[in-house]
């Protein structure tokens, strides 16, 4: 902590006697219409600084350093731009950048792959983005429903899977890291995500980063990062309005239809924005409901989110956001048998319910020290509470009360023109108070990274990092982790970067895999104090490759990767003819793969295709077997239909291979009836779009889900969602 | 595979409407070993819902807590059990206590006694068997043994 402390200092001070400064002055415009874009998001590549577009489409960034700096832009609904500007110090630079239509966006800057902003070009790990255009044009209304579409994703229930990374858990220890708005979210106890957590209207992009990620982020990015970014205030009064109701339509067969009526789900989301200044305000607030297709599943969900962010000077800013969702839902956890698919267990007591609540509250604080060193402060609390229905006295009772806190000082220093050096120093505190933990139970995490890039001329730029957690959870001894990554990035030409990174990667074992001892959906968990951190190396090698063809930009993305995987934390039965498990440190598995993913428009820009493949080969090495619980192939595409300039039809497309092989003794101990029943998973959704030709912005979205009423489970004993059909309004006013 | 429909995905009409047991008969000491004939009126492989507490086996046969081989099992060393999965058959069904029943008198309602049980141990303690609809368990292998036969269950 001394050196962090120390580098900081001397970072402050040679930054200050090197300060100078310019000012960038533009204007976004359509290039079709010559029309203002308003709130489009300007940022300078590897810089804080930043702007959004105002009412007239103009933009102001001062107090840009004076040295040759990258500018990119990128809107909803168009395609990104970056213009390379040189400052000298004093100099004011005028821009005018003009953005071209784009459906099928790809948004140009991530902030995940190297806690900076960079354009997907110099970025030297795989980066999949999904805008607020793709989840507004889906009528998603869940984190989990956005991450199905996204290639080398698996969603199971309530776990995710990057490039199978994870198999099934119930959603506990989470192998990919969820962030929101750069603050992790993950919670305290289980280390699961939770997915209605998020203002998911408000949503300006989810970054997903592949690959091992703990050099700069620590435990959990053993199989890659999930950050959600969430809109910047408007610069001018913006209210935006989204309501979707809809049915589940009957299934097939007489034994799964537990209601006579279809189930109905709605939804309504509102956000407020304003800028007064340099004050940036946003407030936003939403409910779902659910009957569900399934007996028992209901649900409840409220949320609300504010963000709020002040500009004391240019070189200063503060941003606050603080989340709090609250969900009501039946306890529903795998089917009775496939016979009656929609139906819980005949034993399940039907009156209990779950309640649980998150609260999330971020502080961030930068400062531009000099043109040549900025720092990020950051400091949030993440607490989720969760009870069921019954009796504290009863067996079945559960409930826990989680906190994570966690405070991080990042250093960004442009060392020269050619080596930036990202530095910084990280402390988590987890806590939980749960009868299933024996009382309160406590973990800490102490951290300190470094990464430097330097770039060999305009073309090439390596990376290199390492970061340093010591894990210390009650009662147990410390353990350290060291995290190396390595990558390199090479631009060929205009159109073709290739790229390749090694990295080590490690997810500290959660206070529940520890400590939980309860009865949990027929099982019985015993604790397991002394469980180690599960570690893992992977490496990829992938290239980028944006043709032009009709005057139209292409992409093309080639990834081959392999991860292997040690002490992977799984449950595992005490004997085999007992429902009692522990969780032990058992597997160790190998990941090979590749992906592909292409997208662009072809016959006039009236037809868009945008296509993602993903083929594994996973491997137990333990049991020199099919890794348990993963899908070796997955595809999905989309494909764009414009049939008017108001009217247009899109259809989602998303195939995964079956699951090879899953956990027979869960089956052949009779916990789940029917659990080895699953199938190849085949899902359409169609969906007609209308923009409707009145004064202020409105769309009607009709969206068809599961079209073909295709029948499948994503996890053992769990019919996954059947056809659904909703209309959904969104309208704007500002 | 077979609840795999070519184009709809999972499909539960398409499972069976039963379920099976079935394995082999280790009779300890061989056929010398049999009792008297006057005292071997049948021999069948009975699969009880819970341990029964009285030997009317085929009043739980018909009572629906019980299932057992359509034949006898006398000139066998295999048997199978097909249990329909009605209505009101729990699914999973468990099956606490397996075993091989001699009749041994004339009066078919009562005169059984058990000589042989599906076990975890030489001790015969018996091992239970959770079924669900359309499931094939085909290692359900029991031995026999006339002349030492295990605890009798009933009162």
């Amino acid at each position: 902590m001394k050196a962090t402390h120390i580098l900081l200092l001397l970072m402050v001070v040679v930054g200050m006697l090197h300060a100078q400064f310019g000012t960038i002055v533009g204007t976004i415009t359509d290039r079709a219409s010559g029309e203002p874009i308003i709130g489009a998001s300007i940022r300078l590549s590897g810089l804080p600084q930043g702007a959004s577009s105002r009412r007239d489409g103009s933009f102001v960034i001062r107090r840009v350093p004076a040295v040759t700096v990258r500018l990119i832009v990128s809107a909803i609904g168009y395609h990104p731009a970056e213009r390379t500007l040189t400052l000298h110090s004093g100099d004011t630079v005028h821009v005018r950048l003009e953005l071209a239509p784009e459906s099928i966006t790809s948004a140009a800057v991530v902030v995940s792959a190297a806690r900076r902003v960079q354009s997907v070009q110099e970025v030297s790990t795989s980066v999949s983005l999904v805008d607020a255009q793709s989840i507004s044009e889906r009528a998603l209304t869940r984190l989990d429903e956005v991450l199905r579409y996204v290639p080398g994703v698996v969603v199971t229930g309530s776990q995710v899977s990057i490039r199978g990374s994870s198999g099934f858990s119930y959603g506990l220890g989470s192998r990919a890291l969820l962030l929101i708005d750069n603050f992790p979210a993950l919670s305290a106890d289980n280390g699961d995500m939770s997915f209605d957590a998020l203002p998911i209207a408000d949503i300006e992009r989810i970054e997903i980063v592949k690959g091992a990620g703990s050099a700069l982020y620590g435990t959990s990015a053993l199989g890659g990062i999930i950050n959600v970014i969430t809109r910047d205030a408007s610069p001018s009064p913006q209210l935006r309005l989204r309501a979707l109701g809809g049915v589940w339509t009957l299934p097939r067969f007489d034994t799964w239809r537990y209601r006579s009526d279809p189930p109905r789900l709605g939804a309504v989301d509102a956000s407020a924005s304003t800028s007064l200044g340099t004050l940036q305000l946003l407030a936003a607030g939403g409910y779902r409901g659910d009957d569900s297709y399934r007996s028992f599943n209901d649900s409840h969900r409220w949320y609300t989110f504010g963000k709020v962010s002040y500009d004391f000077s240019s070189a200063s800013q503060i941003k606050l956001i603080a989340q709090y969702a609250a969900d009501d839902r039946a306890n529903w956890l795998n089917w009775r048998n496939l016979r009656y698919a929609t139906l819980p267990p005949a034993t399940t007591d039907t009156t209990d319910r779950v309640d649980s609540r998150k609260l999330l509250i971020g502080f961030e604080e930068r400062t531009i020290w000099s043109s040549s060193l900025f720092t990020t402060v950051r400091g949030s609390l993440y607490r989720t509470w969760y009870t069921n229905a019954l009796p504290p006295d009863s067996a079945g009772h559960v409930s826990a009360d989680a906190t994570q806190y966690t405070a991080d000082i990042q250093a960004s220093y442009q060392a020269t023109e050619q080596l930036n050096i990202t530095a910084g120093t990280c402390l988590t505190l987890n806590l939980v108070e749960s009868p299933y933990t024996q009382g309160h139970r406590r973990q800490t995490i102490a951290s300190i990274y470094a990464q430097a890039e330097y770039c060999f001329g305009e073309r090439t730029t390596a990376t290199i990092g390492a970061r340093a957690d010591n894990v210390h959870t009650e009662g147990d001894a410390s353990g350290m982790q060291i995290s190396p990554k390595i990558g390199v990035m090479h631009r060929l030409d205009d159109h073709v970067a290739l790229r390749a990174s090694i990295g080590r990667a490690f997810r500290a074992a959660t206070l529940t895999e520890r400590y939980a001892a309860l009865r949990f959906a027929g099982f019985t968990v015993g604790i397991n104090p002394g469980l180690r951190s599960e570690i893992g190396w992977s490496a990829e090698a992938g290239m980028l490759y944006t043709p032009s063809f009709g005057g139209r930009e292409w992409t093309f993305d080639i990834a081959a990767f392999v991860a292997r995987m040690d002490d992977l934390i799984e449950p595992q039965f005490v004997v085999d003819t007992t429902a009692e498990i522990r969780f032990v440190n058992i597997s160790r598995a190998l990941l090979p793969g590749i992906e592909f993913m292409v997208r662009g428009w072809f016959w006039r820009e009236i037809i868009g295709i945008e296509s993602g493949t993903t083929v594994m080969a996973p491997r137990d090495l333990v049991e020199n077997a099919t890794l348990r619980f993963r899908h070796n192939v997955q595809w999905n595409t989309r494909v764009l239909v414009n049939l008017t300039s108001a009217l247009r039809v899109h259809a989602d497309y998303r195939f995964l291979s079956r699951v090879e092989r899953i956990d027979d003794r869960i089956v052949q101990l009779g916990l789940v009836p029917d659990g080895d029943k699953r199938v190849p998973i085949h899902v359409l959704d169609l969906r007609l779009l209308w923009d409707v030709p009145v004064a202020v912005p409105l769309r009607l979205t009709l969206n068809l889900r599961n079209a073909l009423d295709y029948y499948y489970t994503e996890y053992i004993g769990n019919l996954g969602p059947t056809r659904h059909i909703s209309l959904q309004v969104e309208w704007m006013l500002r | 595979m077979w609840v795999i429909g070519c184009d709809g995905g999972l499909d539960p009409t398409a499972l069976p409407p039963d379920a099976q047991i079935s394995g082999s008969l280790i009779v300890r000491g061989g056929p010398a070993s049999y009792p008297p004939r006057d005292s071997l009126f049948d021999l069948r492989v009975v699969a009880f819902r819970t341990i029964p507490r009285d030997s009317s086996i085929i009043a739980a046969v018909l009572g629906g807590q019980a299932y057992f081989t359509a034949m006898s099992v006398l000139d066998s060393s295999r048997y199978t059990i097909t249990i329909p999965f009605t209505g009101i058959t729990p699914d999973p069904l468990r099956l606490e206590y397996i075993a091989v029943a001699q009749q041994y008198g004339p009066n078919v309602f009562s005169d059984w006694r058990v000589v042989g049980v599906y076990a975890a141990d030489s001790l015969w303690t018996p091992k239970a068997v959770v079924l669900t609809r359309g499931e094939r368990r085909i290692d359900i292998d029991i031995e026999i043994d006339f002349r030492n036969p295990p605890p009798q269950p009933f009162r």
